[in-house]
């Protein structure tokens, strides 16, 4: 017997599957447009997911999903995005944007041969529905325990219940998603054999808000790891990170592949290519974190049958590309219109692109090498940041020195004394700065900082110069001109925030009691008290912090968090954002001060049986951080984004 | 030339596909193996050798725990403190436990001598030995990464089940049911 639910994805997916037929038969089935049973198709998912989203809200606990994820004790915000913070849910969540996508190109696109990219959409439609059906159903029945219901769900990882991940997996998923337009408009191409250049202006709008949409949904994820994870980093080269950064780093690829291609027809096989690769990329991210090859806090519970049903689809999906892609290569021929010289943006967008591809090599690398060692020799190591320092820093400074020319080069053909005029004054003030901070810190910069701080800086400053030059001369500013600076500029200073917040950054462990004093970083930390307080699903231990800085006065208050009803434990930092800098607290288990005599102990201990910790005999491990320039490192992103959804817009008629 | 060109694409993919079914495969064979509640999926505890390392216990007195201790036996050990709240709640699944041919290892986890000592008279002590970790080192070699936690070993000396958190009665019944299956 099929539920409700049930029915709608079902029919969802038969829709889905006449789009897809549509591509290899003439025969329509049903007499209505491709466009409309696009539409009809994006209705029903939108249904199934308005309808569990409405029984996570009522706590329906027929449905095991909401049984095992879900409770009634739970906020209602959380209850919602409860509906995404397990797999099965995350799948029906990814279906939902994907087929909002859909249905946005059915009505926006002007592509000659849409209904051909909407029966691939419809394919991945298909195929994603049926993995999900048949493997993570989120609409199956709890098991009954004697005919009877469960009173109670079982709740959810207490990590998840945080506003960062309310709004991570949507905008990422929109990111990933939208990539696979880009990819069915190539395959599109690459089937009719059209070699005409006219499709990159087509995919381009959705492949600059998709890449935005990453773009924040990573640095998103990243705010979520700094905030609950209580590390006081924010990225840690983890391999689930690390794969959310490959479409990333392909789709920047594929940003400024699309406009050679527009302008010249120049790279087309490439452009295709990492039309191709960049929504592979989100697959292969997407299997390897579900299949439980990688672990982190996105495996849930891992089956071996979802791993390799979803392998399958995968394989299914790159071969019939890759196959199409090989036969293209050979038989299709792309004339570029137009000279190139050496010095030209083409040739530095070229340079970018092998760099990018390093990149991304690199990642791969990291993330396959230990497979093959742990199934040829049995050796397990892991990749992490010492490796990553190695290899993917070198590139990336090249990576930003090519940058700081993008804005200068001009298409087809630039004069190099017209580039090193250009660059002079912003390397010049770049080299002064960096210069003062290498004597004033000869403590925190260290060489490579030295390196990082220059090439940043000289990106940064080399886009305001730029601008500024721009605006005084009265000169026309178009909207790809501000969008590039914004995306460029804002890179240089992400690079910067990062490379002084490695250089900057303090922290210090101390075991405090209510009542400590500590001067550190400039503040006095005072650890004023300790008091249990409860919410609707967790009881919390909370210390107060003072923060005193000559005149100004904040409160701080970590927590240790008991949630209910799987008594997992959480840490929750505070964390007080400044522009300049962040501090950050975090403290752990509560433990006997050393000092306490034995007697006051035992009152401590039978006071903690009632159930209250709120004794001064108590002492915590407080680590606190001092974290500079967090601030701009969330905001470059959110600039660079923006930067994309400006160049996405269409021009002025 | 050109001709074998073009499959080269597909061979890359081919390969990466055959690496990543390799792995995924093979992940199926343990799957029945490792059993936890702990929230970041299996444990990697399970099936390594209890640590060499020899400690002492606090009950009986003048006693040692090394690995010998576990031969011959299914041991289910549980590490607490006097000072852990989630181990007073747990502690009376763990009373549950006793019997049922089972060795019962209590360990002593960062906490002083007499206070566990005394935490145990004052809520019953259901532990055949409680050895002494008090500098935390026995739960590094075990991978702790915070009290209670909760393994169980075959009489191999094998580590062959892990909780992370508080038991209750579902895991219990768990290791119930694995002890007499064997």
């Amino acid at each position: 017997m099929l539920n409700v639910g049930q029915y709608i994805f079902l029919t969802s997916q038969v829709l889905a599957a006449l789009q897809m037929l549509r591509l290899f038969t003439r025969e329509k089935f049903v007499k209505i447009s491709q466009e409309n049973l696009t539409a009809a198709c994006s209705f029903m998912v939108l249904s199934a997911y308005i309808f569990l989203t409405w029984k996570f809200v009522v706590s329906d606990f027929s449905y095991a999903l909401i049984y095992k994820q879900s409770n009634t004790l739970k906020p209602l915000l959380y209850k919602i995005t409860g509906l995404w913070a397990n797999h099965e849910g995350s799948m029906l969540l990814f279906i939902f944007i994907l087929s909002l996508y859909n249905f946005a190109y059915a009505v926006l696109s002007r592509f000659p041969r849409k209904e051909e990219v909407l029966g691939f959409q419809g394919a991945l439609i298909f195929f994603l529905i049926s993995y999900t059906f048949f493997t993570s159903d989120p609409f199956s029945p709890t098991q009954l325990l004697n005919g009877q219901l469960p009173q109670q769900g079982l709740g959810m990882n207490p990590l998840l219940q945080d506003i960062g991940l309310a709004f991570h997996p949507p905008i990422l998923y929109t990111g990933f998603a939208g990539f696979s337009l880009a990819f069915s408009i190539a395959m599109v191409v690459l089937r009719n054999k059209l070699t005409d250049k006219s499709f990159a202006e087509f995919s381009r709008p959705w492949v600059l808000f998709s890449w935005s949409s990453l773009s924040l949904g990573v640095a998103l994820g990243s705010w979520w790891a700094y905030r609950e994870l209580g590390w006081g980093g924010f990225w840690f080269w983890d391999p689930v990170e690390n794969v959310s950064l490959l479409p990333w780093l392909f789709g920047t690829a594929l940003i400024h592949l699309n406009y050679t291609t527009k302008k010249f027809n120049r790279f087309t096989f490439v452009t295709l290519l990492f039309s191709i690769l960049t929504f592979l990329t989100a697959l292969l991210g997407f299997f390897l974190v579900r299949s439980g090859i990688l672990t982190s806090v996105h495996s849930f519970a891992s089956d071996p049958t979802r791993g390799l049903v979803m392998l399958g689809i995968v394989f299914v999906i790159s071969s019939y590309a890759m196959i199409l892609y090989g036969k293209c290569l050979t038989e299709l021929k792309f004339i570029p219109e137009g000279r190139m010289d050496f010095i030209s943006r083409e040739f530095g967008i070229l340079l970018q692109i092998v760099l990018l591809a390093g990149m991304g090599i690199t990642i791969m690398r990291g993330i396959i090498y230990p497979l093959v060692l742990d199934m040829f020799f049995d050796t397990k190591i892991s990749v992490g940041e010492p490796y990553f320092n190695l290899t993917f820093i070198p590139i990336s400074f090249m990576f930003i020195f090519l940058a700081v020319f993008a804005p200068i080069l001009k298409w087809q053909k630039e004069r190099l004394s017209t580039v090193v005029k250009k660059s002079f004054p912003s390397f010049v003030v770049s080299a002064v700065i960096t210069i003062y901070l290498r004597i004033k810190f000869p403590d925190n910069i260290s060489p490579i900082i030295t390196i990082s701080i220059f090439l940043c800086l000289w990106l940064f400053l080399s886009c305001v110069g730029l601008t500024i030059t721009r605006m005084v001369k009265r000169e026309k500013i178009s909207k790809s001109f501000v969008s590039m600076m914004m995306a460029h500029g804002a890179f240089g200073l992400l690079g910067l925030a990062i490379t002084l917040n490695i250089a900057f950054a303090e922290d210090t462990e101390r075991l405090m009691k209510p009542g400590d004093k500590i001067n550190f970083g400039g503040y006095d930390f005072t650890l004023r008290s300790s008091s249990i307080r409860k919410d609707s699903n967790f009881i919390a231990q909370t210390a107060k912090f003072e923060v005193a800085k000559e005149n100004s006065i904040i409160a701080l208050y970590p927590e240790n968090r008991i949630y209910f009803p799987s008594f997992t434990k959480t840490h929750e930092a505070d964390v007080h954002y400044g522009v300049m800098e962040d501090i950050y607290i975090n403290i752990g288990e509560s433990e006997r001060s050393p000092d306490a005599k034995h007697k006051k102990v035992k009152a401590a201990m039978e006071d903690n049986q009632q159930g209250g910790y709120n004794s001064a005999e108590y002492a915590f491990p407080s680590r606190i951080y001092i974290k500079p320039f967090m601030f701009f490192i969330w905001f470059s992103v959110l600039v660079m984004a923006f930067g994309g959804f400006i160049a996405m817009l269409p021009k002025k008629k | 030339m050109k001709k074998y060109l073009q499959y080269i694409p597909f061979l890359a993919i081919f390969c990466l596909a055959v690496l990543l079914f390799v792995k995924v495969n093979g992940q199926g064979k343990d799957a029945g193996k490792s059993l936890t509640s702990g929230v970041f999926g299996s444990s990697p505890m399970v099936g390594r050798d209890m640590p060499d390392e020899v400690i002492n216990t606090i009950f009986p007195a003048k006693g040692k725990i090394d690995n010998l201790t576990y031969r011959g036996k299914y041991t289910v050990v549980n590490l607490f403190a006097s000072w852990c709240a989630a181990c007073a709640y747990e502690h009376k699944f763990i009373k549950g436990l006793k019997g049922n041919s089972i060795q019962l290892i209590g360990i002593s986890w960062r906490d002083k001598a007499e206070d566990s000592f005394s935490w145990l008279i004052k809520n019953g002590n259901p532990y055949d030995v409680v050895g002494n970790d008090s500098l935390g080192k026995y739960g590094i070699y075990l991978g702790i990464t915070g009290i209670p936690e909760t393994f169980v070993v075959s009489p191999e000396g094998k580590i062959i089940m892990h909780f992370a958190g508080p038991v209750g009665d579902a895991e219990v019944a768990q290791i119930k049911e694995l002890v007499a299956k064997h």
